[in-house]
């Protein structure tokens, strides 16, 4: 490749750029207002440690809580990968991508309908009274729950992906020959490795679960509501007091994110730790409870592939479904005129996401391939954190920076997607890509062609699956966005999610539910389509 | 032919980590052979590298290269007009054995019809009495079936020099020296230079006539 650098540049002015100005928009922000009089009134604002502690308990629970559940989970996630067929392990993850794909209001609304007192199951299950009183949109651990569940398909899809790259067979083996068990082995020697892996896509879900809104204010709109939520209230009121608690509230944010990502290195070493203890010793009882949890963790998969279905099915009965009292089964009446009525609107949103999604998405793998070609060109390779820095730095944050440096249309706002659809699309392309062997690539060119027509001819048909699963997931991203779209459209551009957060304070649950299923229809209408085809699978394909 | 010279370099200087080596200057005519012999991890495969346009941007290289008499290290890969084939051979594992000869062809013969090139590419494949592993995937060929359509690869290109990057190690001697000996042969014919780095002493021993000359690799200076 002759000018390698410039793709590297091409990657800093869309993606570096845009971090890079956090500076002078800091240093601003410093300068522009009495600091010591903003954080005294922050400090004083109605409910703030209240907000402040709701924020970080939801970032550490999420994140303790889904480390938990995909460390158990690994296992069953090694034997698919042992099952020795490719096509297996391909159909698994795209099952955990359906989960993924459902939007996070969208998994809200209907895990809500479901389990919720009044809700479907409890209907379904004669009991006096629910066993979950709390799973209500009153109350916080809704939104702890939902996250969980969300995030947990996510990091299970980053674990096979971590999995892929150790060298499981020979260390169980080596584990084996002196005299450890396989469960010992692996919990002392492959969970540390794979949990250092997965550091990154840890901090993410920690870095979300702190600043997430839209969820938030559907999930939990209780007062006050976490810091995230009332930061993005304080930017949409128009008061320059406001205005200013907004912008140091978004950089609490951003110090509370550096405190998770801690958080996050703290419990991996307290893992490292109790590893190297117990190798030392014999076991306890406890610890050999601890170490065989694993096969809890082999039905998590299957129950959650089995939960996207039944909320599926809920969210159709609840768009459908009119006259449904507690505590009748069925609605009394079957009607689609809901449908009918709100179709252009529906159409109208869904139309212009699927739009900014495919030039984002497209935008995004560019940029990722871009990247991936000039480590390997200049064999150095980016700092993995530095890449995902529009993950680790709170959205909500970004968004108030980007926003006097852009302009309120759909431009900007496709702009303002593409830093985050590029880090997840870089999370799925990147571990595959450097499985790749490149000297393919220097042996197509002895051949007479060009680098690119090489990589067109070569290294295309081999990564096909990543490079797939990494437009997916960047249009997923996008069509999720909801924080960006909002303050940088200004409210001129509206998407499904906004049209959908926006309904989301009413209280007609039919429209909720419309909504929810066609954002995830249009989500599962990408991952169809960008599915590849199990039985086109060639020789020597990465997954 | 042979005093044709095809491939030749100044005085090259490799300098990388604590290793340092000077080579003095290479000249291979066309249709023979320079086999540079060494220990493992020498900087064998880093002249390759270099000669290809490869080489890793830790190991700082001073020299200049040529090929026909232009100089060519200011070109890119696809520039060069130099083939190189790889220890574990590379055989595109997505395309089966003709789909891979096909994709080697050279530009002129790439406007043929799909029938002429089909047609050139079995007529080859049936000198080397593979033709009927022709719509194999490289996973169904053995290790020696593997070198030999690896090389028939780099041969249908057609380059004035080719790069062996000790492509037989993985075979047994007698098919190592079968098939090392069948690619000098055709690359004497067909007028190409040679460059082949192994660490076996003996890969030269029985091949070594007035087509091929045998260096040294020097000991690092550092």
């Amino acid at each position: 490749m002759r000018y390698p650098h410039f793709l590297l540049l091409v990657v800093a002015i869309v993606i570096g750029l845009p971090m890079l100005v956090i500076i002078p928009s800091l240093s601003e922000l410093l300068w522009s207002v009495d600091l010591k009089q903003v954080i005294r009134e922050l400090i004083q604002y109605p409910g703030f440690f209240t907000m402040l502690s709701q924020s970080l308990l939801t970032a550490l629970i999420s994140v303790v809580v889904v480390t938990g559940l995909t460390l158990i989970s690994a296992r069953y996630l090694v034997a698919l990968k042992q099952s020795g067929q490719p096509t297996n392990t391909q159909n698994t993850q795209h099952s955990w991508l359906g989960i993924l794909s459902m939007p996070h209001l969208a998994f809200a609304v209907a895990l809500l309908w479901l389990a919720a007192p009044t809700g479907w199951l409890w209907r379904l299950i004669p009991v006096e009274t629910p066993w979950m009183p709390w799973f209500d949109r009153q109350y916080l651990v809704s939104l702890w729950i939902i996250l969980i569940a969300k995030e947990l398909p996510f990091m299970w899809f980053m674990a096979l992906r971590a999995l892929q790259q150790l060298p499981l067979d020979r260390w169980l083996l080596i584990g084996r020959s002196q005299g450890h068990s396989e469960t010992r082995t692996w919990w002392l020697i492959v969970i540390p490795a794979l949990v250092q892996r997965l550091r990154l896509p840890l901090c993410v879900v920690a870095v979300y679960s702190l600043t997430v809104v839209d969820l938030a204010l559907f999930a939990a709109p209780q007062t006050p509501a976490p810091l995230a939520v009332q930061v993005v209230q304080w930017q949409l009121e128009f008061n320059p007091l406001s205005q200013q608690l907004a912008a140091v509230g978004s950089v609490v944010l951003a110090l509370l994110a550096g405190l998770v990502c801690g958080w996050v290195r703290l419990q991996e070493w307290v893992l490292f730790t109790w590893a190297q203890r117990l190798l030392s010793r014999a076991m306890t009882k406890g610890e050999w409870i601890l170490l065989n949890i694993s096969r809890i963790g082999r039905v998590l998969p299957s129950v959650f592939t089995g939960l996207a279905l039944v909320l599926l099915v809920a969210l159709i009965t609840l768009a459908h479904g009119r006259g449904w009292f507690y505590p009748a089964l069925l609605p009394q009446q079957w009607d689609f005129t809901l449908w009918i009525n709100e179709w252009l609107f529906l159409a109208n949103g869904a139309w212009r996401a699927f739009w900014i999604a495919v030039a984002v998405a497209s935008i995004s793998l560019v940029l990722c391939i871009l990247t991936a070609e000039w480590q390997r060109a200049r064999r150095q390779k980016i700092p993995r954190a530095l890449l995902l820095l529009p993950l680790f730095i709170p959205q909500v944050f970004l968004i108030l920076v980007w926003i006097p440096w852009t302009d309120t249309n759909l431009f900007w706002v496709a702009w303002a997607h593409v830093p985050f659809s590029y880090a997840y699309a870089l999370l799925a392309y990147l571990p595959a890509e450097e499985r790749f062997e490149q000297r393919y690539l220097q042996q197509s060119q002895t051949f007479g062609y060009s680098f690119w027509r090489a990589w067109w001819l070569v290294k295309r048909p081999l990564l096909k699956v990543p490079l797939l699963t990494a437009f997916a997931l960047a249009m997923l991203v996008s069509i999720a966005q909801y924080v960006p779209t909002l303050l940088i459209g200004g409210g001129r551009v509206s998407t499904l999610t906004t049209d959908f957060v926006a309904l989301s304070s009413g209280s007609n649950s039919s429209m909720q539910a419309l909504y929810a299923l066609t954002m995830w229809l249009l989500c599962a209408v990408v991952l169809v389509v960008l599915k590849p085809r199990a039985s086109a699978a060639r020789e020597g394909e990465i997954q | 032919m042979s005093e044709t010279v095809v491939l030749s370099t100044s005085p090259i200087h490799f300098r990388w980590r604590d290793h340092q080596v000077e080579l003095p200057a290479l000249q291979v005519n066309a249709g023979c052979t320079l086999g540079v012999m060494g220990p493992s991890g020498s900087g064998k495969s880093t002249l390759l590298r270099w000669l290809l346009g490869d080489a890793p941007n830790y190991v700082k290289v001073l020299g200049k290269i040529y090929v026909a008499g232009d100089r060519v290290d200011e070109l890119t890969i696809a520039e060069r007009s130099m083939g190189i084939v790889f220890q574990d051979i590379l055989l595109f594992p997505h395309l089966s054995v003709i789909d891979n000869l096909l994709f080697a062809l050279p530009r002129a013969q790439r406007k043929l019809s799909r029938q002429d090139q089909v047609e050139h590419v079995l007529a080859e494949l049936e000198q080397v009495q593979l033709a009927k592993f022709a719509q194999a995937l490289p996973t169904a060929l053995s290790g020696g079936q593997r070198a030999r359509v690896g090389l028939l690869r780099a041969l249908l290109n057609e380059p004035r020099v080719l790069l062996l990057d000790e492509p037989f190690a993985a075979l047994d001697q007698s098919l190592r020296e079968r098939i090392r000996d069948w690619a000098f042969q055709r690359c004497h014919e067909r007028g190409i230079a040679t460059v082949m780095v192994s660490h076996q002493s003996d890969d030269f021993a029985t091949a070594t006539d007035n087509q091929v000359a045998v260096m040294q690799w020097p000991e690092s200076q550092l």
